[in-house]
């Protein structure tokens, strides 16, 4: 690059190549360890270069699962099961985050800071603390083993509301009142200025939550209890066999990568979104 | 599409305790270009918000062509407003910023064509429909905005200090193309600002508010001439009028300056309740006297050179600090004593308890 010394380069280069190989050599390792044969990697073998049974061991991982536990689920099954929960959480979040933020900018109604600061507050309580009584809650509408009992609960979001109201706190007032003298009722401006005006903010929130949703783990957990349910996070667990039951670890090893790549699909795919929201600011 | 008529009505508003107008009257003819000049503060911009309907009153009416319109919404008022930062929307291209408010309105799709097309002729946008509002420049933004507000063919315009975001010489460039914008459409135009200069320029009339009330109605060479209150008179006009308090002779034919010149008045004054009284004096209107009619003399303590003008500051007769304005050229140096009269007719006599104008 123009401008920088040779040296400084060199230097620069080492120091992210050195922490590159420390992030991704365990994803390395789970790559090759996808691709040989279960005898090798239980002789505590562990070969750097890749195997022979790639093919083979996708191919089971994908259509037929492993393990006692989740004995003859595939992993398209448990991968279905998370797209369903990450994508209806993520949109979920983003819908209902969108109208509460929009809610609490522009209209004045009674309580409206009352409602901001309980939206607020429920940030303090993580999923964790309330994980009971939704459950309860949850067991009690009959949702337990359903997609409506792994997504819902999750949807609310105080953060992203927060986000969005940050973000519409920065538009213009007159922005507002030119779009009442044009005769734009509250949703007509909502859809017509508000959204357009936050997609970028949409889509950073949806790469977010979207991680977020596909790597939950102890409210699947709860929340699933037949093995057609599970989450490929879950799925991975269970493969880990207990006792004196075998364990593939060619499979789950497979089973992982595979589980990493929609993810990065979305970061890969999403990043030219908001690279470009970031470069041309609309405001 | 003359636009219509406008009255404000004992219009008042309160925010909380505190009252920022206290009911102002005035009848807006159609087609008329009213300005609105006042310092920050005075409750300029929320009268104008009143009159779009985006502020309630506290007390009194608005009519618009004929009919109270207090408690009908922005949109169905037949306005346009175009905002000082033009609020445009960013996402939107030229074409469809114009449009937008046609097409709410469900107007056809033709018809929008034309409308459109005609504004962007009159403002000369047309090479720029396609662009977004981030790819213009403050000018071009400020002619959409405009634009925005003629293919409405409202019956009033509302403008909320819409040059103050640009540069000076732009300024001077968009004020023309308003008033020619008005004459063009002469719709009826209410115009907020606090630059005296374009309040003079493009009002038919004009409104000096102060502190919540309407200090003077009248055409921009009224206000000028004859300024009904003291704030009038030291807003208007730059540099600002001398104001210097002196004493009306027994007689109340002339005015004394402290130091015991006397300046005659034009007429006798009989409804000054004190013998102290303000007089105002604009520097153009201070001359260079002849031997036989000084009136006073200022030592020369500061000259600016200006060019057209040349302005000369100093105390009057070792007093009160003035500022006259001589022509162009004149030669003058800090220390010259000028020996300085003024016209009875351009004294302006300002009562010093309530600054209403006495003369």
């Amino acid at each position: 690059m123009k401008g920088h010394s040779l040296n400084g380069n060199w230097q620069a280069h080492f120091f992210l190549v050195i922490g590159v190989a420390v992030l991704a050599f365990p994803v390395y390792l789970a790559m090759i360890g996808s691709t040989w044969d279960a005898g090798t990697i239980a002789r505590g073998e562990m070969p750097l270069f890749p195997g022979p049974d790639m093919i083979s061991n996708y191919q089971q991982a994908w259509g037929s699962g492993s393990g006692q536990r989740v004995m003859g689920v595939p992993a398209a099954t448990m991968m279905l099961n998370s797209l369903v929960m990450a994508l209806t959480i993520s949109l979920g979040k983003i819908a209902i985050s969108l109208l509460s933020a929009y809610a609490v900018v522009f209209f004045r109604f009674p309580g409206r800071m009352f409602f901001f600061w309980m939206i607020f507050v429920t940030l303090m309580l993580p999923v964790e603390v309330r994980i009971i009584p939704t459950y309860k809650v949850v067991s009690d509408l009959g949702m337990i083993d359903s997609y409506m009992g792994l997504t819902i609960p999750l949807i609310a979001s105080a953060t992203a509301t927060l986000l969005f109201r940050q973000f519409f706190l920065t538009i213009p007032d007159e922005l507002v009142e030119a779009a009442r003298i044009d005769g734009a009722g509250p949703l007509r401006f909502f859809w017509d200025t508000v959204l357009p005006l936050s997609r970028t903010n949409m889509a950073a929130l949806f790469v977010i939550m979207f991680i977020y949703g596909w790597n939950q783990y102890l409210w699947p957990l709860l929340i699933t209890t037949s093995k057609e349910m599970s989450t490929i996070v879950i799925g991975i667990v269970k493969m880990i066999g207990t006792g004196d039951a075998q364990t593939d670890w060619q499979i789950i090893m497979a089973a992982t990568i595979l589980a990493m790549l929609p993810p990065v699909m979305i970061v890969i795919f999403m990043q030219r979104w908001f690279v470009k929201g970031l470069v041309d600011s609309d405001k | 599409m003359n636009g219509a008529q406008i009255r404000i009505v004992k219009i008042t508003k309160n925010f909380g305790k505190v009252r920022v107008i206290e009911g102002v009257n005035c009848d807006i003819r159609e087609s008329e270009f009213i300005v609105i000049l006042g310092p920050s503060g005075c409750g300029k911009s929320t009268l104008l918000r009143i009159i779009a309907g985006l502020e309630t009153a506290t007390e009194g009416e608005i009519h618009i062509g004929g009919k109270i319109v207090n408690h009908v919404e922005p949109k169905d008022r037949n306005i346009a407003m175009v905002f000082q930062n033009y609020a445009l929307y960013p996402h939107m291209t030229v074409w469809n910023n114009m449009a937008y408010g046609l097409k709410v309105r469900k107007m056809p799709k033709a018809e929008i064509e034309v409308r459109v097309k005609k504004a962007a002729d009159i403002l000369g946008l047309d090479g720029l429909m396609q662009r977004t509002p981030r790819q213009l420049s403050g000018g071009q933004r400020q002619r959409v905005a405009m634009g925005r507000a003629i293919v409405r063919e409202p019956a009033a315009f509302l403008f909320d200090e819409p040059l103050s975001n640009l540069d000076a010489k732009l300024r001077v460039q968009m004020r023309l193309e308003i008033k020619k914008l008005h004459q063009s459409v002469q719709t009826t135009s209410i115009y907020v600002t606090h630059d005296q200069v374009e309040a003079m320029t493009l009002a038919d009339r004009l409104i000096v508010m102060n502190a919540g009330k309407f200090d003077h109605v009248g055409t921009p060479m009224d206000v000028y001439d004859r300024p009904a209150t003291l704030f009038v008179a030291g807003f208007i006009g730059s540099p600002a009028m001398n104001i210097i308090p002196m004493e009306l002779a027994s007689e109340a034919n002339a005015v004394k300056i402290p130091s015991g010149s006397r300046l005659p008045l034009a007429a006798r004054l009989t409804n000054s309740k004190s013998s102290s009284v303000m007089v105002g004096m604009r520097p153009e209107h201070i001359m260079l006297a002849q031997e036989e009619t000084e009136a006073f003399f200022v030592p020369v303590e500061l000259v600016e050179v200006l060019g057209a003008d040349t302005l000369v500051h100093g105390p009057i007769d070792g007093g009160n600090q003035i500022t006259i304005r001589l022509p162009g050229g004149f030669k003058v140096n800090r220390g010259d004593k000028l020996n300085l009269t003024i016209r009875p007719e351009n004294l302006h006599i300002f009562d010093t308890e309530s600054g209403m104008r006495l003369n």
